[in-house]
């Protein structure tokens, strides 16, 4: 099927595996990237988030891994990217490469092809290691030490463990809690044969999307990936239940400690307005308007108006329905930044904001929207991300759909907003004062 | 003016590699331009920068006394600018859809937006509130809350205390020691009558540069400029830097943090000279030959569990400071650096392996390929290259032809393992 513009093309090259292609001349690198969405599952995401690190140590074509990424090289320094992360209730996997287009290689090398074969070559064909077995013990050992000191050191960046956190404490026992990394105290359960099995699984019952952005041609591509697919026994499982609108009873508020400067407030807000519902586009507006941008109004009053912080910003998750307000403070200011955060919530879900500040934060998106066409980076997300979607659309006809956005659709959005859990990460308390040390000593 | 007369203002660089067109000029108050179109394109994307940073503490004018500003003035001076006598300049943007910030570095500070609608009217906002001043004692007291929130953000962050602590480390006097915000302290002493100084000092047009690049027209671009661009009174700079004996303070420096692994951050002090582009290419290609994941001594560090994927090596390029890097996280960073100087030596002895010379030129020469991909990107590094001299395309080209031999030569002269130092961030003794 293609498309009024003739460059987005799409199949379905096996049970719950789609092929999309968007054909773009435009820019001189291109990407293939091969997305699997597996359910969340507390017991599973350590060994599969694993696995996806261990697929580009362990290739049987290229033994040491130092052969891979000399290959790559001669590719013209093609990047490999494999990640993990969720959507909604699926943990998303991702191995793809991105690499110079054909018409920038000197002579006629064709890098496209290559990089395609290369990516099959990783994701079918793990080593095969001690007794017959798929993978090899250094490596895997290799791979969980990685995954280790990977795990250990996501507190180093306070403010997004501060945001995890928030996530664990307001989602306990729901599937957005769980961490699509992985944990600590699972990686001594990750075996080969544990590993084996996941491969197994995840290859045969995950949903995949490929998606491909670039000049060349799609069909040699397609016809890798349908033969790969084709010679495995598929039994896709379909997709998980979306998450489910939970109403908070009252507002959880913790507050942990750590050596710090400076407190993180996480705010945790709950909105029934989730995919496919139809109000998730003024939800995003919402939530621009709010404090998405610099002329939002957290910005405007919170830091410009306030001096209460540098960042004081938020973000909605229209596959969860979640949305956040995320800002780095004094512990003393707390109290103050928290009314003036609701106050503006307060003020978009009675409809008072002004005529400007509304245009202002749809002209944003509307030009965020025009944006995504100017990479191959962002167009292949803008599709990945919409794999749960109940349709898929191109970001002109989300566009449209912004520009339809009203006033009191926005104003709607905000009244549905519950506060749900406050999270504060915080300076220690001194042993002589009491008082949090790091504060404001010098000012 | 017709437009021919506009057009012909221009020198044209037609490059072959990339297939990029830029159009330069000095406009006649002295700010240098460039201009990369790409109709193609659903962005546009320009910068207004001045070569004035956290570096340029200590300054003459015209031949006057020397003035040592208070640390953080240039980060402060960006903050401030956004503000103007009516209003300030994101109020403004907010009507065009742009996507607008600015930032400060060692050595420069940029304003830059991006946009896909009302380019012009984004365009003009840019250039007026980059060219009119305004600091009251009440607004700049204003700012100080969220700038001391913006260092002390920084100060949370264990990988920036270790690059902090490297360059005291390299560095007695010069100002690259200091943070570019500053500290709390400092910042109390700023004042509007300095920031007024350092304004008026380093945002004169000859010390300026604009880059647009995307979907643009270089006439019209020019055109505006001819409207917007105020003459001023030009102005002779003289920046002090203090001097320094080429050797690092110290070898070691430690500070305890609740870090779970210790971060740590190697540095090779070079004497410092002015780099080519060449040497700028070579140096790149090597540290990936040598050092990078291509290399076999990547996989023996990897396989000694010294190292993890966050592995890298760097270089540092200012005035007056130039430096190997190395940085990542490590169960025993003193045992990596000794595994790195073993490296060197046996590199400086035998040689870089061709073969991995070969792969790190080809990675090296598909990433300057594509470097000229994103507006953004584009119009970056041509402020850059107006701003310190340098040229992309030429170290564009550099990469399809550079050779081993060169890069041998080049390797001896930046990694002095008697010139180092480590700096390591660590949980104390205790556990903390």
């Amino acid at each position: 099927m293609e498309n009024n513009e003739n460059k987005i093309y799409v199949s379905t090259i096996g049970e719950g595996i789609r092929f999309r292609s968007v054909r773009e001349t435009r820019f001189k690198n291109a990407c293939i990237e091969v997305h699997f969405y597996y359910p969340l599952k507390r017991e599973e995401v350590t060994v599969n988030a694993v696995l996806i690190s261990m697929l580009r140590r362990s290739c049987a074509k290229y033994p040491q891994y130092s052969e891979l990424r000399r290959a790559l090289s001669m590719l013209y320094g093609a990047v490999l990217d494999t990640s993990v992360s969720n959507i909604g209730t699926c943990q998303m996997l991702t191995v793809g490469i991105d690499y110079v287009d054909d018409r920038f290689i000197p002579g006629d090398e064709c890098v496209s092809g290559e990089c395609a074969g290369l990516l099959s070559e990783l994701i079918f064909r793990p080593t095969v290691g001690e007794n017959g077995s798929l993978f090899r013990e250094d490596d895997l050992e290799i791979t969980l030490r990685n995954a280790e000191e990977r795990i250990r050191s996501r507190i180093n960046d306070k403010a997004e463990y501060a945001s995890s956190r928030c996530t664990e404490i307001m989602c306990e026992g729901e599937p957005m809690s769980i961490e699509p990394g992985g944990y600590l105290e699972d990686l001594p359960g990750v075996t080969r044969e544990a590993l084996a099995q996941a491969w197994r699984k995840i290859i045969s019952t995950a949903n995949v999307e490929i998606i491909m952005v670039g000049g060349a041609d799609h069909k040699p591509v397609e016809k890798i990936f349908a033969q790969e697919f084709g010679a495995v026994a598929r039994e896709c499982k379909g997709l998980p239940a979306p998450p489910v609108y939970k109403e908070p009873t009252e507002v959880k508020e913790v507050t942990e400690r750590m050596e710090l400067q400076q407190s993180k407030m996480i705010m945790g807000f709950r909105m029934p307005i989730l995919e496919p519902d139809d109000r998730t586009m003024a939800a995003r507006l919402m939530s621009l308007l709010f404090g998405g941008a610099t002329t939002s109004l957290l910005f405007k009053n919170v830091r410009e108006k306030l001096s209460l912080c540098y960042y004081c910003s938020s973000g909605y998750s229209r596959s969860s329905g979640l949305l956040y307000v995320r800002s780095g403070i004094e512990e003393e200011n707390r109290e103050q930044a928290i009314e003036e955060i609701k106050r503006q919530l307060d003020i978009i879900a009675n409809n008072a904001f002004t005529d400007d500040e509304f245009n202002a934060a749809k002209l944003f998106s509307l030009s965020a929207f025009d944006n995504i066409a100017d990479s191959v980076g962002s167009i292949e997300s803008w599709y990945s991300m919409q794999f749960l979607d109940g349709c898929v659309r191109t970001p002109e006809q989300a566009a449209e759909r912004m520009k339809a956005v009203t006033r009191s659709q926005v104003a709607e959005c905000a009244s549905s907003a519950r506060l749900d859990t406050i999270y504060l990460l915080a300076p220690e308390l001194s042993e002589e004062t009491g008082e949090p040390e790091g504060g404001n000593e010098n000012e | 003016m017709r437009m021919s007369d506009v057009m012909d203002r221009f020198r044209i660089h037609e490059d072959s590699l990339t297939g990029e067109t830029v159009y330069y000029t000095t406009h006649p108050t002295g700010v240098k331009i460039a201009i990369c179109p790409k109709p193609e394109f659903k962005t546009a994307y320009a910068t207004f920068g001045t070569k004035y940073g956290s570096i340029d503490n200590d300054f003459s004018v015209d031949g006057g006394e020397f003035t040592r500003v208070p640390d953080g003035i240039a980060h402060y001076l960006e903050h401030k600018l956004f503000e103007n006598e009516d209003c300030g300049a994101f109020e403004r943007y907010a009507k065009t859809g742009a996507c607008a910030n600015a930032y400060t570095g060692y050595d420069k500070t940029c304003y830059l937006f991006s946009c896909t609608r009302h380019f012009e009217e984004a365009f003009g906002i840019l250039l007026d509130f980059v060219q009119k001043p305004f600091f009251t004692e009440e607004t700049v007291e204003k700012e100080r809350g969220i700038i001391a929130q913006e260092i002390k953000m920084y100060q949370d962050s264990p990988g920036w205390q270790v690059f902090a602590n490297l360059m005291k480390a390299m560095y007695r006097e010069h100002p690259v020691r200091i943070d570019v915000g500053g500290t709390v302290e400092s910042i109390s002493q700023i004042t509007p009558e300095l920031l007024y100084q350092c304004y008026h000092t380093f945002y004169n047009p000859d010390n300026m540069v604009l880059t647009v690049a995307g979907k643009v027209d270089p006439q019209r671009v020019l055109e505006l400029c001819d409207e917007l661009l105020q003459p001023k009174e030009r102005h002779e700079i003289v920046r002090r830097s203090p001097e320094d004996d080429g050797k690092v303070v110290q070898s070691f420096i430690e500070q305890e943090s609740d870090v779970p692994l210790p971060l740590f951050q190697l540095g090779f002090k070079q004497s410092y000279r002015r780099i080519s582009e060449r040497e700028r290419i070579l140096s790149g290609i090597f540290r990936s030959a040598v050092f990078g994941p291509i290399s076999d001594f990547y996989d023996r560090m990897m396989r000694k569990k010294l190292i993890n994927p966050g592995f890298g090596a760097d270089s540092l390029y200012l005035r007056g400071a130039s430096a190997s890097l190395f940085q990542g996280m490590s169960a025993s960073p003193e045992t990596l650096r000794d595994e790195i100087f073993e490296e060197i030596e046996r590199v400086k002895r035998e040689g870089i392996c061709p073969r991995l010379f070969e792969c790190a030129r080809r990675s090296c020469y598909g990433g300057m390929v594509t470097l000229f991909n994103n507006a953004d990107d584009i119009a970056d590094y041509l402020c850059d290259d107006l701003m310190f001299g340098t040229d992309t395309f030429v170290a564009a080209r550099a990469a399809a032809d550079v050779t081993v031999e060169e890069a041998n030569e080049l390797f001896r002269e930046q990694y002095d393992i008697s010139n180092s130092s480590l700096s390591v961030v660590r949980r104390g003794k205790e556990g903390n």
